[in-house]
This record gives C-alpha cells, sequence and structure tokens, in this order.
C-alpha cells in the first residue's frame, strides 16, 4: 500500500460521502470529503491529491462537469467515477476524456480499495485477458515480480468491466474468448480506453488471423503467438514503457508484416 | 303472318330455293330488299363451316317432317357473321304434300352475349373464391356444404370428399356445432341477416388449437330461387397471440419504466447502509459472535435488494440484440460455467458434434440461458441434476432444453412463469425468465416450459438455425 495517499471522495449525498471516509480511511488513506463540485474544485487546488472519487449526479455542477475541471487544474490526478445510475453515456464520455475509471453504488469496497491501489500506485497497470486461468496465473506472477500491477479477466465482459473501472497501461489481450471475441472485446475496450496499448495474444494466429489483421490494422499496438516467451513479453512491456514515456509509441512493423 | 313476326322468317321451295322472306329477315341480313334473296339457295346465308351439317338437318326435317332447331352461324352479303338460331318446318300444301320448308331466324348475338358475361362472371367469382386466403365454405338453406375453397381444404386439412354434402354441424370433430352459432345461422336466411366477427376457440383436428372468426352472408340465387350461405373463416390465432404478447410486454415496459426509476433512486439509501455495514464489519471485528451475525444478515440483505435491482434494469434497459453468428453449443457452456451451479447440482451436457449455428446478440443470450440455469437451480434448492440438451430440432431450428429435477410447474402456471413478477417461489419476485423471454423474443426464437408436476421442469428455446459460412466482418 502506499504511504498515506490522500483522497478526496466527493458525493452530494452527505451520509454516503462520510460513510465512504470513514471505510476508507480504516484502510489507512488520508481522507477529504466534499459535498458538491465547487467545493471539490478549491480542495483540489490546495492540495496535493492522489485521487478523486466523484459522484456523477451532482445538483449544480455535475460530476462530469467537475472531472472536465479537475484535469484543468490537475491533469496526473486519477479521477474514479461513481453513480447509482444509468448514465453511461456520461461516464463514457468522462472515460474517454482519461477519468482513470468508475464504479457503481453500492460500492462494491473490495473492488474499491484495488482501483485505488492500481490508481495510485507507481508501476505500469497491466491486464491479463485469456480463459487459460494457468496463464493468467503465471503472466501475473511474472509481470508482478517486475513491478508491474496486474489484474486478470477470464472473459470477455469481465475485461470491459475491469476497462471501465481502471486506466490499463497495456492490456495483454487473447483472441478466442469466450462468449466474445476478442476483437469485440478489443472494440469495446478501445471505444472508452483511447489511449490504451493492447497486445494481442493468440494460439491459433492462422484460424484468428483476420481477426488479429483487423485488430493491428486498427489501433492495437502488436501481436504475441502462444506460447508467449516472457522474456519477449517483458522487453515488449520495458520499449512500451519506454516510448509511452517519451510520448510517441511506436508500432512494431512485423505485427503488420505477418498478418 | 309473315310479317307480324317478330323473327325472320324465309320461305324455301324443296330444293332450297328462296322464295319468300319477311322484313325482319331483310334487316337481318342487310338486303336491299325483300326480292334480293330470292332464288337463291338458302345455304347461302349460312356460314361456310356450318353449311354441311345445316344441310344434313335439312335432309332430316324434309324426311321425317319434324320441327328442328338449328344452331348455326349466319352469314350476311356483305361477309359479316353472327350467331343465329333457325327452327324450321315443312311447308305443305292444301292436300298435305310437302312443298318447301318455313325457316323462323333469329339473331341470338345478344342471348350469347349474356350467356357469356354469365360465364364470366361466374369464373370471375370463382377465381375470387379460389384466391382468396380466407377459408369460405358455401352452405344451402339447410346448412350443407355446396362448396369450399382451397384455403378451406388447406387450413383444416380436409378433403373435398368429406366436405361437400355434409352438415356444417357434422364437418371434423362437430366443432362447428356451437349452440350460438347455430342459433345465428339458423336466422340468417329467413332475417336476410349477416353476423360478423363471431369468434370461435377450438380444438381442431389435424391443426390443433385455433381462435377463427366467421363472417356470414346470405347469397339469392334468382335463377333457381335458393338461398345460401356464404361463410368466411379467418384464422386469427397468430393475432391473437401477438396481441396478448403486446399487451404483456406494453405491462413490462410499463412497469420497467417506473420500477427503474424507483430502483435508481434506491440505490443511493442502500449504498448508504452498505458502507456502513462494511465499516462496522471492519471496527467490529473481534465481537462476538452475534454482532458478526447481524451485521453478515444486514449485508446480504442489502446484497439482495441490489440484486433485485439490477435485475429490473436489465429489464428496462436492455437493447435491441446486436447479432452475429454464434455456436449455440458453445454460448450455452459458457452461460452454464458463468451461472456458478452449486455442488449440490449434477450438470449433464449432451450436445452433438457439429456446430449449432445460430445469429443471437452472445452477451444477452448468454444472460437468457443464466437465468434459466439460475431459475433451476433455485426451483430444486440446489440439489439435484440439471440436463442441458442441445440439438437440431425437426422443425428446422436449433434448440437447447433444461431439464431439472425439482417439483415441477403445476399446469395451471406453465404459462404464467414468464409473466414478470410471478413467482412461485417465498423468494426472489420472478424476473429471470421473464427476462430470458423477452430475449429470446428478441431473436425471433420461442421459449416454452413443459412440466410434469413431481417429475421436474423443461424449458426448452428454439432459435432459427444458420448454418452459413460464418460472415466476414
Amino acid at each position: 500500500m502506499s504511504q498515506k495517499a490522500r483522497i478526496l471522495v466527493v458525493d452530494d449525498n452527505e451520509e454516503f460521502c462520510q460513510n465512504v471516509r470513514d471505510v476508507v480511511e480504516l484502510q489507512g488513506y488520508e481522507v477529504l470529503t466534499a459535498y458538491g463540485g465547487f467545493q471539490a474544485l478549491e480542495l483540489v487546488r490546495q492540495n496535493g491529491l492522489d485521487l478523486v472519487l466523484l459522484d456523477v449526479r451532482m445538483p449544480v455542477m455535475n460530476g462530469v462537469a467537475t472531472f472536465k475541471k479537475i484535469k484543468k487544474i490537475a491533469p496526473q490526478t486519477p479521477v474514479i467515477m461513481v453513480t447509482a445510475y444509468a448514465v453511461e453515456q456520461l461516464v463514457r464520455g468522462a472515460l474517454r476524456q482519461g477519468a482513470f475509471g468508475f464504479l457503481r453504488k453500492p460500492l462494491d469496497f473490495e473492488s474499491l480499495f484495488s482501483l485505488i491501489e492500481n490508481a495510485v500506485s507507481k508501476g505500469a497497470l497491466v491486464l491479463v485477458v485469456d480463459d487459460d486461468r494457468g496463464l493468467c496465473a503465471n503472466m501475473k506472477d511474472v509481470l508482478s515480480d517486475k513491478g508491474y500491477r496486474v489484474c486478470v479477466a477470464y472473459d470477455g465482459s469481465t475485461a470491459i468491466e475491469k476497462a471501465w473501472e481502471s486506466d490499463f497501461d497495456v492490456i495483454l489481450l487473447d483472441m478466442k474468448l469466450p462468449p466474445l471475441n476478442g476483437l469485440e472485446t478489443y472494440l469495446s475496450i478501445r471505444d472508452i480506453r483511447l489511449n490504451v496499448v493492447v497486445v494481442i495474444i493468440t494460439g491459433h494466429r492462422q484460424e484468428m488471423g483476420d481477426l488479429v489483421g483487423q485488430a493491428i490494422r486498427g489501433t492495437a499496438y502488436t501481436c504475441l503467438e502462444k506460447p508467449v516467451d516472457m522474456d519477449e513479453l517483458l522487453s515488449l512491456l520495458e520499449r512500451i514503457r519506454e516510448q509511452k514515456a517519451k510520448g510517441a509509441l511506436e508500432k512494431p512493423e512485423w505485427g503488420l508484416r505477418d498478418v | 303472318m309473315v310479317e307480324a313476326a317478330r323473327e325472320g322468317v324465309a320461305l324455301t321451295g324443296l330444293d332450297g330455293t328462296v322464295t319468300e322472306v319477311n322484313g325482319e329477315a331483310v334487316r337481318m341480313f342487310g338486303f336491299g330488299s325483300e326480292d334480293e334473296p330470292l332464288g337463291r339457295n338458302a345455304l347461302e346465308f349460312i356460314a361456310g363451316r356450318d353449311r354441311k351439317r345445316v344441310a344434313v338437318d335439312m335432309q332430316q326435317i324434309r324426311k321425317q317432317g319434324e320441327v328442328r332447331y338449328i344452331d348455326c352461324t349466319l352469314i350476311r352479303p356483305d361477309g359479316t357473321e353472327c350467331p343465329g338460331e333457325i327452327r324450321a318446318s315443312m311447308k305443305r300444301d292444301a292436300c298435305g304434300n310437302p312443298v318447301g320448308l318455313i325457316a323462323l331466324i333469329r339473331d341470338i348475338t345478344e342471348r350469347k352475349q349474356a350467356v357469356r358475361a354469365a360465364e364470366e362472371a361466374r369464373q370471375y367469382a370463382e377465381s375470387i373464391v379460389a384466391t382468396v386466403r380466407e377459408p369460405l365454405l358455401v352452405l344451402d338453406a339447410d346448412l350443407r356444404v355446396v362448396s369450399a375453397n382451397r384455403s378451406f381444404y388447406q387450413t383444416f386439412q380436409v378433403t373435398a370428399e368429406e366436405t361437400r354434402g355434409q352438415l356444417l354441424y357434422n364437418l371434423g370433430n362437430r366443432q362447428w356445432d356451437i349452440p350460438l352459432l347455430r342459433e345465428l345461422l339458423e336466422e340468417l336466411l329467413p332475417k336476410n341477416a349477416t353476423f360478423e366477427d363471431f369468434s370461435v376457440e377450438n380444438d381442431f383436428p389435424a391443426i390443433g388449437r385455433k381462435t377463427m372468426l366467421l363472417n356470414a352472408r346470405r347469397i339469392y340465387k334468382e335463377a333457381n330461387k335458393t338461398q345460401m350461405i356464404l361463410l368466411a373463416i379467418e384464422d386469427v390465432t397468430e393475432l391473437k397471440l401477438m396481441q396478448e404478447k403486446l399487451i404483456a410486454s406494453g405491462r413490462l415496459a410499463a412497469l420497467g419504466q417506473l420500477s427503474g426509476s424507483i430502483s435508481h433512486e434506491l440505490r443511493n439509501p442502500l449504498a448508504i447502509i452498505d458502507s456502513s455495514v462494511y465499516y462496522l464489519k471492519t471496527k467490529l471485528r473481534d465481537t462476538d459472535g452475534k454482532v458478526q451475525e447481524h451485521l453478515k444478515r444486514i449485508k446480504s440483505g442489502v446484497d439482495n435488494a441490489t440484486t433485485i435491482i439490477q435485475s429490473l434494469l436489465d429489464l428496462t434497459r436492455m437493447n435491441e440484440p446486436q447479432l452475429a453468428r454464434l455456436d449455440l453449443r458453445a454460448i450455452t457452456s459458457e452461460a452454464i460455467a458463468a451461472a456458478r451451479v452449486p455442488a449440490g447440482v449434477r450438470v449433464m451436457q449432451d450436445f452433438p458434434e457439429q456446430e449449432l449455428g445460430v445469429n443471437a446478440d452472445p452477451r444477452q443470450l448468454s444472460m437468457a440461458f443464466k437465468n434459466i440455469v439460475g431459475n433451476a437451480v433455485e426451483a430444486m434448492e440446489g440439489q439435484g441434476t440439471l440436463r442441458v440438451t442441445a440439438r437440431s430440432a425437426a422443425d428446422g431450428r436449433a434448440e437447447v432444453s433444461f431439464a431439472d429435477t425439482g417439483p415441477g410447474i403445476p399446469p395451471e402456471d406453465l404459462d404464467r412463469i414468464f409473466e414478470p413478477l410471478f413467482s412461485t417461489k417465498a423468494r426472489g419476485i420472478g424476473f429471470g425468465l421473464s427476462i430470458a423471454r423477452m430475449i429470446i423474443d428478441r431473436h425471433g426464437g420461442t421459449i416454452e416450459a413443459r412440466s410434469e408436476p413431481g417429475r421436474g421442469a423443461t424449458i426448452a428455446i428454439r432459435l432459427p438455425l444458420n448454418m452459413g459460412e460464418p460472415k466476414e466482418e
């Protein structure tokens, strides 16, 4: 756990806001509260915050409007949107503009805690999506050892859900997934996460060739074949990290030529 | 005498030479005067193709002396023709010796036209009757079937032999023997009444339970002064089903809207309870069992409420399915896996070797199957066997059936278990199967429940097969 991360909880429902503060404090974080957008912006300006938990539906200035202003004041501060309502379009808009994640009310606190950790930790955030649980576990072990924060999903729907929850740096995506195929999963994630780097993993290169081709011709970064060479994967992730730091991603050429 | 006749009259000698004609004959043939035809052979005024036949008839008259009607085509000096009817007989002198023939001639153009018009009208009417998709019956005054159209035979799967001449009430298994219908039909002729949209719901042999609308009208035949009844039968079974479904889905939509907005509002207070419980659970970790137990109960109550709200929202916010070609076997086993069936329930899957291609929205179909599995598990109270069978059915559709070993569904509830809010369970409020039905409906499929009480229940789904090649996206 990071040292005393400072978290701002924003909700016009004061009781809920205080409850969340109490629960999150129990986890050892420092928590501030705001009951409206303006008050929240005030606190964002004053303090070096590590994370903002922001209710979407608030009077006067709603969560999305507040989020946009926070992005201007403190662009590096991750923001997690929270809502009890079906306001997917609003949330989608916020995610596209770089909100870190999204959670539903009532809050699943275990999810909230891991989201907070995802958001405030320094290591790159990786999502491994594969219906082969063994492979997921292995990748998680290998990558965690190297300082990455790793989440796993065994099917497409869970992967999409996770992508709504957290802003992953890299997604390792198996092309053959139940019940959605890899391409559909890829497209749904790409729809909300414009900057995520997606590495396609496939054990069915011939069979899935067309899907892989479509994804790569789109915005997927590259494609790895199973069995995945862990060293190759690690150096690929390292390369992505460096390129991202420089602000210029370069797709490996072979990925295009090969499929 | 000759002049007074309204028919053309011609007299000839024994050799057929015209000796006298009347004014009507002059008009009929367009002669310049009564003298023009005199001295010419009468056969010259018969069209060439009929001449031989008429000559033979004339011979007969001369031999036997009787009166004869001869149908033939008349030809005028200007070459035009018209249909004619000739009534010829012998002309005798005072001693009774034959001296020639008397021919009474009629131009029957108008009569022929009237006959043809009548024939055309009849054919026209018959072709309408044959073409109309509604089954039609023509009954006589005794309510016997005079005729039926093709649609009648097709609809009721009967032959002309077993239908014509039968009393209406004796058709099939006497399904038309309905007191009110009897009354209506029997009053129809004397009162020259009609009736419309008389609804008959019955089990018909060969075609099953159907709802028919009857329309009847009196037909009066001038020619033989008889009365008949035209009975039109409209099969409205599908229409009625659609209407019922529409009402049901309307109810669902209204219910959904209301409950959808309430659910959202409920989430906020639930979120407060939930977060308070979470705090207390963490804070009171070291307290005695009772406190923990109560906290657990509050938490599970909140979770149940949240699940109910989620189902309500699933109902209201279901989008149109995004169809893709899928293998039904794969979707089914994934849904079963996702349903997290408890250990006490044994799941047996019986799937065919070859793929079952269907056009479906994977998420929605998966949700439908998960709900059905969840319902079966609840019905079995977590103990039993769930047999899931996928196959391609005889009607060319793909079928998946989920058979449980629970208590079964009483016959009176079979139709109702897909209704929203219908639940026989003490727990749960019965949305799972409604959601499943809504999804299957939207996929153009059917869902039905079969059960013998005490022997479990089976939910069977049929979806149109798509055996084509996977679509290139």
